[in-house]
């Protein structure tokens, strides 16, 4: 009795959550099939949700420590007591993270439209080919050998292709530039993001020495006032 | 009273004695840890393939004492030689010993066209198949070749080569003599590679100058000079340094005409210190071919200690080479004091040795020599020669590549298994048993083998075929399965329709005759 009460506790619940966060807003899986139409929408109609787009990141960067974790033996090196889950959150999520915080402090200097949610939600939604090649090279190096795999590389490569052609369209159309400046755009995102991780390293470092620095202080001062 | 105390305690001391005798270990303790490297690169302790089995100082081998001993050499007929100098004005003698080290003779001066020769400083010895004894004389600027009789007659000598292709100083260090009667000679300070005489002593040419190898940078300082030449013309290169490559340490020669020479290599991020060439003088050991790759290219081509050390002076540096009947590599590290085994294929199997007084460890190693399986190592510091003789496992481990290079893979097997009982972890036992299982066709055993061998490229040879294998083993039940469904669906394409339609119309009937029925 109790359960079926917390089971239908629970369906009330998600029930509201989505009427309330996700109805009416663009499913993901749109932009597979309509990009252009998907990409005007969030745009104009505002109808992006942050939701599935955390959902799409996190389900990015889940896929990514599968590949790393799960690829078959002959196409990996890796120890599981190698295996570091701080460097592939670093190269997925975070990296995505970085990526929106740079395009939006690059859009506000070369006069872009876009606000930070819309960047974000777009560049989420434009993950959805790297998640399916990341689950489906994975899936297939358990039982293929290297001669058949130079297919899936091929498959990769689109997939690689198409996420940066999204990626284009969706900063042309958020941003509202021509293409040179998508271009300018989009590699001085990247310069950004080089920099912005400079400045985040020079900044542990420093903290580091500050550390070291009241420590050493701290110590001195007690050495010498309570001896 | 007292007698039976007596009593008990005389049976009781024996006891003792017995049980001490009983508990005394069968072997005594070796005072080094026998090792080698996985797949990435990191130490693996393995039992010990070689132990000390005896030292013999100077007094023992009835030379008085060895102050300082150069070089050793077994010669082609199981005799040793060793070169030592004597006293302080460090008169060369060169002593001849039989395999037991039983003293034969020793010679301290030769003559030479029946005037009497003394050596001056000579570095090492080598012995042809006749008998015929070679020694660098280093001082002397020559290579005497001495009579098989052992009187010390010099019926040959080899002097500066009269060559266009030979400039500066000729200072031989070092000596290896072929089955055709070559002689290869290294000199100090000729960067060219090796030398080769024929048997009349006429130099013929150089070989096998290892590739220099450049640092990132060195690159950087190429291009400057590059830069600077062409702006400045020749003159320029007098300011900068100029690349040479690496001058040999030490060479050897096998049954097969193949020169086994090593680069000292100290701290330097070398690679290839050792180098197996053919008569070309490339180097025909392949990291691409041999059976234990490790994870990197740079690590596969690396001999020695893989782990790099943080100064120079706590890296390898080899002096020695030499090569056994079954085609075993031993080299010497003259300055971390180990022995450094690889089989013929440049797999290492054995690492020995350490660095102290102990007996049974180096303490100033100068030399080395393979007398059979056994390995002679000649310490200056002591003036003695340790002898280490290859363990049970070393024996079974030695005798399963030998099998296995010869491609008898199947005759391998019990001794990969027996090898594996001792060392769990030894890659190269591993995969030799992987191959046997791949011959017998027992897929999944061979590529469980190859998988803890990190073996990826025999993997995937036995990887296919066990997923033929599994296939063909599903394969009735998979296509029924399919032809099952297929046919299905094509019943279903054509009549689902009308069995939908008859359900339903039959639903309707006996729904409207139920209500017909409930009405009445």
């Amino acid at each position: 009795m109790t359960i079926q009460k917390l089971w239908s506790n629970i369906y009330i619940f998600l029930k509201a959550f989505y009427d309330k966060m996700l109805a009416g807003r663009k499913n993901p899986f749109l932009m597979i099939t309509h990009p252009v139409e998907t990409m005007e929408d969030l745009k104009y109609k505002k109808n992006g949700s942050v939701i599935y787009a955390s959902l799409l990141l996190i389900a990015f960067t889940v896929s990514a420590i599968i590949q790393e974790v799960a690829t078959g033996f002959i196409y990996s090196t890796l120890r599981i007591k190698d295996f570091n889950i701080l460097v592939v959150l670093c190269t997925s999520g975070l990296m995505v993270l970085l990526f929106v915080i740079a395009n939006w402090a690059l859009c506000t200097l070369l006069n872009g439209e876009g606000r930070m949610v819309d960047i974000y939600v777009m560049t989420c939604y434009n993950l959805t080919p790297l998640i399916a090649f990341n689950l489906l090279s994975t899936f297939l190096s358990r039982f293929m050998i290297s001669s058949e795999f130079t297919f899936v590389s091929i498959v990769g490569v689109c997939c690689n292709i198409w996420f940066v052609v999204l990626m284009f369209y969706g900063a042309m159309t958020i941003h509202n530039y021509k293409f040179w400046g998508t271009l300018l755009n989009l590699l001085a995102s990247l310069v950004a993001m080089a920099i912005i991780f400079f400045l985040i390293f020079l900044f542990i470092v420093l903290v580091q020495q500050l550390y070291v620095f009241i420590l050493t202080l701290y110590t001195e001062c007690r050495m010498r006032l309570l001896s | 009273m007292k007698n039976r105390f007596v009593r008990f305690g005389a049976i009781f001391m024996v006891m003792l004695v017995i049980a001490s005798m009983l508990a005394m270990p069968s072997s005594a303790y070796i005072a080094f840890n026998t090792y080698n490297y996985n797949y990435y690169g990191e130490v693996v302790v393995t039992p010990s393939g070689y132990t000390p089995e005896k030292v013999y100082y100077g007094e023992d081998l009835g030379v008085g004492e060895m102050t300082n001993a150069v070089d050793i050499y077994v010669s082609p007929q199981n005799e040793i030689y060793i070169l030592d100098y004597y006293g302080s004005e460090n008169i060369a003698r060169l002593h001849i010993f039989d395999s037991n080290f039983k003293l034969l003779k020793t010679l301290t001066t030769l003559t030479a066209n029946g005037h009497p020769y003394t050596m001056n400083l000579p570095e090492s010895v080598v012995v042809d198949k006749y008998g015929y004894i070679y020694i660098c004389d280093t001082g002397n600027r020559q290579v005497l070749k001495l009579d098989k009789d052992r009187s010390g007659k010099i019926i040959q000598t080899i002097g500066a080569p009269n060559s266009d292709l030979f400039t500066g100083d000729f200072k031989p260090t070092k000596v290896a003599i072929a089955k055709n009667m070559s002689l290869y000679v290294i000199c100090a300070g000729a960067l060219d590679g090796i030398m080769e005489f024929n048997e009349q002593g006429v130099f013929l040419r150089y070989f096998g100058a290892p590739d220099v190898q450049m640092t990132l940078a060195d690159m950087v300082t190429l291009a400057w000079r590059r830069f600077y030449r062409a702006l400045l013309g020749k003159d320029a290169d007098q300011a900068f340094v100029t690349f040479v490559p690496t001058e040999f340490e030490n060479l050897v020669v096998d049954d097969y005409g193949f020169v086994y020479a090593v680069i000292a290599a100290a701290g330097e991020e070398n690679t290839d210190q050792l180098m197996k060439m053919n008569f070309l003088g490339n180097n025909i050991l392949d990291p691409t071919a041999k059976s234990t790759k490790k994870i990197s290219n740079t690590l596969s081509r690396t001999y020695g200690d893989l782990v790099r050390r943080a100064t120079k002076s706590q890296g390898n540096i080899f002096k020695d080479v030499s090569v056994d009947e079954d085609g075993f590599i031993t080299m010497l590290d003259t300055n971390l004091r180990k022995v450094f085994e690889y089989d013929s294929e440049g797999n290492l199997t054995f690492v020995y040795g350490a660095h102290g007084k102990q007996q049974g460890l180096f303490y100033t190693p100068v030399a080395m020599a393979k007398l059979g399986k056994k390995t002679l190592i000649l310490d200056a510091y002591f003036g003695s020669v340790t002898v280490y003789d290859q363990t049970q496992y070393g024996r079974t481990l030695h005798e399963a590549i030998i099998l296995y290079d010869q491609g008898l893979y199947e005759d391998a097997e019990n001794y990969w298994i027996e090898v594996l009982k001792n060392n769990a972890n030894c890659e190269l036992a591993h995969i030799g048993l992987g191959k046997v299982y791949y011959q017998y066709g027992r897929y999944e055993d061979a590529i469980n083998h190859f998988k803890i061998a990190n073996d990826r490229f025999n993997y995937e040879d036995s990887f296919s075929l066990y997923r033929e294998s599994v296939i063909s083993q599903y394969f009735n039940l998979i296509m029924t399965l399919l032809v099952v469904l297929v046919v299905l669906l094509i019943i279903w394409r054509v009549f689902g329709k009308s069995i939908l339609n008859f359900i339903k119309e039959k639903k309707q009937g006996g729904g409207n005759h139920d209500d017909t029925e409930a009405v009445e």
